[in-house]
């Protein structure tokens, strides 16, 4: 038996924040990861690699990944949505392209101030939009602790920010053609744009050396450290505190309680043999999914429903980013976007949360609007094709060759609000190769979300010409964000409508933390993780105060 | 693949990307080769797939022109294939791929696909000026 102060379970995005903010305060903890450890020299400068065979999520994350459902009426089959979660240590930092700005004070509050501003009847029937038991205030010194930690590079943002307590850390990533293309053409329309803050070293900083604009930051493990996933930021500096240690390929099946009801540890799987680690604290660390998996596996004589789950709210208020692009063809310019980084961007927040009036709009949220680069060669050929042109043939090849290099697009990432109906529950019949029931997502996009996703559409094809597109065009139907996924843990105030605390502990298991987007009671219209590092980072100062 | 079936997929593949004066079509780029070699290792859950719908294109090319589908002049070949709804789409998807990834997957010989697209190839590093705008 192996015992610990801390055991986190998934040492990934979250996991890494508090594994480095418990060791510095002395506690000794245990990390099981399902994954292996990886290093610089597992980056691949190769798409299909990295795009197509998703090889960073293979094995075990592709092989557990949810069913999806739009409605309870129908079976869960393959989900439509690329649903990428990386085992390794480090998690999905590893491979995320490291765009970290924070929430605005409004996402804190948005059903009461929706409520104030439009009135009741704003609010989508159905919806469970909550406001956060924190307030933006609360979360900031998380926030400017997280950007320290991993490393933050940015600028001011724009107006509708909420103050910052210390500048970032590091100056913003190298500015390009495309970005100050894309600048200067927000500016004409009266738009506030600014470079997006990325946890990406502009600079050397803490030992890692300035990144190289190479291209393949999404997808990949960075070939030189200098992205500032976990694995090489906080998780080394927790290892080098000698309190911390990692059990990698460590599968858990299961949160562990005693007769208290308390957590007391986690059985798992690692080299065949079933083992178990018992710890004063457990911190649940993994993906969304995965952490409504394990919750719901975890059954006991005191927690029949599952742990933390008495309510019945775990897998309650699920949500994920609807993401619309559009593309604009800029005749005769070689655009270059192969080169730089996805978090190498002009972005854009006029258009996010209530920073514009939605009266009469028909939807409530917004969305970070996103000029990146990045637009690899597959992605290139295979994205949507404005009007008139063939799918394929002579005709497709002449346009591929005549304009491939003079494509520009623009994302969004817009916010999805929760509903009484979009859960996550374990599938009656799909199981992952272990025989264990694998998580069935129901959800579809709704009204409210592809209202704004069409609003969001015109705003970026506004962008688009303004930066001198000729023609702007888009997929007929936004995607569905798959990995920007949140909910099934809510965060709230009382336990007979969310999960865990405002401190991210769980009402009926007090020593059971929960860290992730899991329990984000509203998406926000911004990148999940830095966030999610924010909370981890708050969870983690709060035990080491309490203990 | 048998050499029936190989036919069927070098013709249709050659109808997605056509050869032309400025350079070779999708088989030339390395399309077909990518694919052969994927459906054993990466892909073989679509073999299945790629059994059936290039079996069908011959069985539609002789139905409606009694002839082979890599028999038939390019308009014939245009028009059968279109009708190949799904097949299609998962051709042209793996034809992307064949055309446009590395050439360490068996595809995109000596990089013409990338050069198709005037992408220069993966770089550790790209300069401020090689991200300046042309």
């Amino acid at each position: 038996m192996t015992s610990a102060d801390v055991l986190i379970i998934g040492l990934g995005g979250a996991g890494g924040i508090a594994a480095d903010v418990l060791t510095a305060a002395g506690a000794e903890v245990i990390a099981l990861e399902a994954g292996p450890g990886l290093n610089s020299g597992d980056s691949r400068l190769d798409e299909l690699a990295n795009d197509v065979q998703s090889r960073l999520s293979a094995p075990k994350a592709l092989a557990e990944a949810p069913v999806w459902r739009a409605d309870a009426t129908v079976q869960a089959g393959p989900s439509p949505w690329p649903i990428l979660m990386v085992n390794a240590v480090g998690g999905s930092t590893v491979h995320y392209p490291g765009l970290s700005a924070r929430l605005h004070p409004w996402n804190f509050e948005s059903r009461s101030r929706t409520l104030e501003h439009y009135g009741a009847s704003a609010i989508p029937e159905g919806s469970t939009i909550a406001d956060w038991p924190l307030s933006y205030e609360d979360l900031e010194p998380a926030y400017a602790a997280v950007e320290r930690a991993i490393g933050v590079a940015g600028a001011q943002t724009s107006a509708f920010a909420g103050p910052r307590s210390s500048p970032y850390p590091l100056p913003p990533l190298r500015r390009s053609g495309w970005t100050e293309l894309t600048e200067a053409a927000a500016r004409s329309l009266g738009w506030q744009p600014f470079p997006a803050p990325a946890a990406i070293n502009s600079e050397p900083y803490n030992g890692n050396p300035r990144c190289t604009y190479c291209g393949f930051c999404s997808g990949n493990v960075c070939h030189r450290d200098a992205k500032g996933s976990t694995d090489v930021t906080v998780i080394r500096r927790a290892l080098a505190s000698g309190r911390l240690r990692v059990i990698t390929g460590a599968r858990v099946t299961r949160i562990d309680t005693g007769a208290d009801g308390l957590a007391s540890g986690a059985t798992f799987v690692a080299d065949g043999r079933e083992r178990s680690v018992t710890a004063r604290c457990v911190m649940l660390a993994t993906f969304t999914y995965e952490n409504v998996r394990l919750l719901l596996l975890s059954r006991s004589p005191e927690h029949p429903a599952g742990l933390a789950n008495a309510a019945g709210q775990v897998g309650r208020h699920y949500m994920a980013h609807v993401t619309p692009f559009v593309f604009g063809l800029f005749p005769g310019r070689r655009l270059a976007l192969h080169t730089g980084l996805w978090a190498q961007a002009t972005c854009v927040e006029d258009w996010n949360g209530d920073n514009f009036d939605h009266g009469g709009l028909g939807f409530i949220g917004g969305a970070l609007l996103v000029a990146p680069h990045e637009l690899r060669p597959i992605a290139l050929a295979g994205a949507p094709l404005p009007e008139g042109v063939p799918r394929w043939g002579a005709g497709w090849k002449a346009w591929l060759r005549e304009h491939a290099q003079s494509v520009g697009y623009i994302s969004a990432q817009m916010e999805c609000l929760a509903y009484e109906d979009h859960v996550l529950d374990l599938d009656p019949i799909a199981r992952d190769p272990f025989g264990i029931p694998r998580v069935r997502v129901t959800h579809r996009a709704r009204e409210n979300e592809l209202a704004g996703s069409r609003f969001m559409v015109e705003r970026m094809a506004q962008w688009l010409e303004a930066a001198g597109a000729t023609q702007t065009w888009h997929a007929p139907s936004p995607a569905i964000e798959a990995r920007h996924c949140y909910g099934g843990t809510r965060m709230g105030a009382d336990a007979a409508d969310s999960v865990v605390d405002a401190h991210g502990f769980a009402h009926e298991v007090t020593n059971l933390a929960i860290l992730g987007t899991s329990t984000f009671p509203t998406s926000g219209g911004h990148n999940p993780t830095l966030t999610l590092q924010a909370l981890s980072w708050r969870t983690a100062s709060h035990w080491v105060a309490s203990a | 693949m048998n050499a029936a079936r190989r036919a069927v997929l070098h013709a249709a593949l050659d109808c997605l990307l056509p050869a032309d004066e400025a350079g070779p079509g999708a088989v030339g780029l390395g399309g077909a080769s990518y694919v052969e070699r994927a459906l054993g290792a990466e892909h073989a859950a679509s073999l299945p797939a790629y059994e059936r719908g290039l079996d069908a294109l011959d069985a539609t090319a002789l139905a409606r022109h009694g002839d082979r589908f890599a028999a038939l002049g390019a308009q014939a070949r245009d028009e059968v294939l279109s009708d190949a709804g799904a097949f299609l789409e998962l051709l042209r998807t793996h034809a992307i791929e064949g055309c446009f990834g590395d050439p360490r997957w068996g595809g995109n010989t000596g990089g013409a696909g990338w050069a198709l697209l005037g992408y220069p190839g993966p770089r550790t590093q790209w300069s401020e000026v090689e991200q300046r705008l042309g």
